[in-house]
């Protein structure tokens, strides 16, 4: 198959289960809406080393928002029920709680709940007040520049990580552009997030390592500068490759980021020296979904 | 289909107890077990159509009618349907309510939605003493639900109030949020000393003071000192469709006063002075 003159190869991209939250962070503008925001979905790329994975999946219009003030949604992946409340309130914790002027609220409605204003309260030192507003618990915590509000808890649903595809092309800085253009066009998609910074990994990882201690090590066979000493997987002509990752809700989600990504790529990727689209395929080890290129770009 | 209708028969003297009485429990009643059901005429047995003439309609939905003054237990227990009230109506209107409505478009005696466990009261007119507090023989009041007066609140107005929403338009006498737990109490009128003695927490909202209250503060409790409060948008949020419109439209552009009491009790109850901005520059309350 190919796109624009843009080969796509005939894989499929591998990706894990999960289990996420939304959470909708307000504040006095949107200025502090987004620190707040970009500040606790910070160091947030990889459950391998950060507890979890996060992103701001979209801004929210004050007519949307539960105290009718600028809003930011995020969203947090992780492995456990367990580990996704941990980092959920460490992270409110220390970014939000933090912020001025920040309150926070639960995102989606569901069965499994996740902790928030119930364990933030304590910061209170007692001086909290609990209120019941339509059926919701909400906690007030006294802070300096007057209250901050959480929701007693959010909820959270099964979901995916990993969903990827890798760029190919002839120049770290063609690459670039073709992942510039397919973030610009994944960021209008909800239900997503791309962890990584921008959204793209330049360290795509392969499962195991020659160390014990190692999960993950680098994907040496996409990695340029081994070509000659490894078993390389890069088409000849391509001197760099990045890997777009994306966390969804659903199946569903991804599939049409990952869609609208590809071909914002190989739209504008000809002029840049783009020579070809392919998944992160682990040999059906790494996780139960599986994204086929083609099936999604048809 | 039409309301089932309860009128009060004109002969009927004595206080009427409609205790158990309520749609939840007549949903799968005939006529004739309606009419045998048994209640209390001061005090002694009596039944449905002894009292009442009955017209028949949906058993979920009841339309009381006649002079209602001595009918006692209007509602109370009950925890689905809707109940209107066509006249004013006597004590423990709603007392222990768990769910459903009641609508009186009258006055409503004392203990009126006493110790309310959830659902909907709205008295178009004034309320008796103890409104939405707690029923004898209870430790605690209203425990959830909402409370709307549109008319004035006599003494003792949600003392030992648990959870839930009053939200009074008129004036209210003197006693109200005694002993309050939590909840909330907002009040569009005048409000008499002493309020809130005793109030552990929950928060009272006076969107009209008396302009002493402002200047001199309220006896037990932090003097009034301004305050931006996060929540206050969500709260307002909810008690807006509950305001009178001319407030509703207007609750967004104040200033907000706090104090904090009964610290005679070290209580941390929160008491919300309103005070209206003559010239506002913008509204924030209620965008959608």
């Amino acid at each position: 198959m190919q796109i624009n003159g843009i080969d796509i190869e005939d894989t499929f991209a591998e990706a894990f289960p999960m289990t996420a939250t939304r959470l909708i962070i307000t504040a006095a503008d949107r200025f502090w809406a987004l620190r707040a925001a970009e500040s606790m979905t910070g160091f947030a790329t990889s459950v391998i080393g950060c507890g979890c994975e996060a992103g701001v999946e979209r801004e929210v219009s004050p007519e949307r928002t539960p105290d009718g003030r600028p809003g930011i949604a995020v969203l947090l992946f992780s492995v456990s029920g367990k580990e996704l409340e941990k980092q959920v309130v460490r992270r409110v914790g220390q970014c939000v709680l933090t912020c001025p002027s920040t309150s926070v609220f639960a995102g989606m409605e569901g069965e499994k709940k996740v902790a928030l204003g119930s364990h933030l309260r304590y910061f209170g030192d007692g001086f909290q007040i609990s209120k019941m507003v339509a059926g919701k618990r909400y906690w007030r915590i006294p802070v300096m520049d007057g209250e901050f509000v959480a929701e007693e808890s959010t909820s959270r649903t099964s979901a995916i990580g990993g969903g990827n595809f890798l760029v190919l092309s002839e120049s770290l800085d063609g690459a670039l552009k073709s992942c510039e253009a397919a973030m610009d066009a994944m960021r209008q998609i909800p239900n997503v997030i791309m962890p990584f910074p921008g959204g793209v990994a330049r360290s795509g990882s392969k499962v195991g390592s020659k160390y014990k201690a190692l999960h993950a090590s680098t994907n040496d066979a996409f990695c340029p500068t081994l070509r000659n000493v490894t078993k390389t997987l890069l088409p000849p002509g391509v001197g760099a490759a990045l890997e777009v990752v994306i966390d969804g809700l659903n199946e569903a989600d991804i599939a049409r980021a990952m869609r609208v990504g590809i071909l914002a790529a190989c739209e504008i990727g000809g002029r840049y020296g783009l020579r070809g689209i392919t998944g992160g395929n682990y040999g059906g080890k790494l996780g139960q979904f599986h994204f086929h290129l083609h099936e999604i770009l048809k | 289909m039409n309301r089932l209708t309860l009128r009060l028969k004109s002969s009927v003297r004595g206080h009427v107890s409609l205790r158990g009485a309520v749609p939840d429990r007549w949903l799968e009643l005939t006529r004739a077990e309606m009419a045998a059901w048994p209640i209390e005429v001061d005090r002694r047995p009596a039944t449905i159509e002894q009292v009442f003439d009955v017209s028949d309609g949906s058993r979920s939905q009841w339309r009381l009618q006649g002079d209602l003054k001595q009918c006692e237990f209007v509602g109370a227990g009950m925890r689905s349907g809707d109940i209107v009230v066509e006249a004013s109506v006597g004590d423990y209107l709603a007392s222990g309510m768990r769910g459903g409505s009641v609508v009186v478009q009258g006055d409503a005696g004392a203990y009126a939605a006493s110790s309310l466990r959830g659902g909907k009261v709205i008295i178009e007119g004034n309320v008796g003493p103890y409104a939405a507090a707690a029923a004898p023989n209870q430790s605690r009041g209203m425990a959830d639900g909402e409370l709307i007066i549109h008319g004035n609140a006599d003494q003792w107005l949600a003392s030992r109030m648990r959870r839930g929403l009053v939200v009074v338009h008129g004036d209210v006498a003197s006693g109200c949020a005694t002993r309050m737990i939590a909840g909330t109490l907002a009040i569009c009128g005048r409000v008499a000393m002493p309020i809130g003695s005793g109030m552990a927490r929950g928060t009272l909202l006076l969107l009209d003071p008396q302009e002493s209250y402002l200047n001199e503060g309220l006896l037990g409790f932090t003097p009034p000192s301004p305050c931006q409060l996060s929540f206050l948008p969500l709260l307002l949020q909810q008690m807006a469709p509950y305001l009178p419109a001319s407030l509703a439209n207007e609750i967004g552009n104040s200033r907000w006063h706090r104090c904090l009491g009964d610290r005679a009790e070290l209580g941390l109850g929160e008491v919300l002075l309103r005070q209206a901005i003559e010239h506002p520059q913008s509204a924030r309350l209620n965008p959608s």
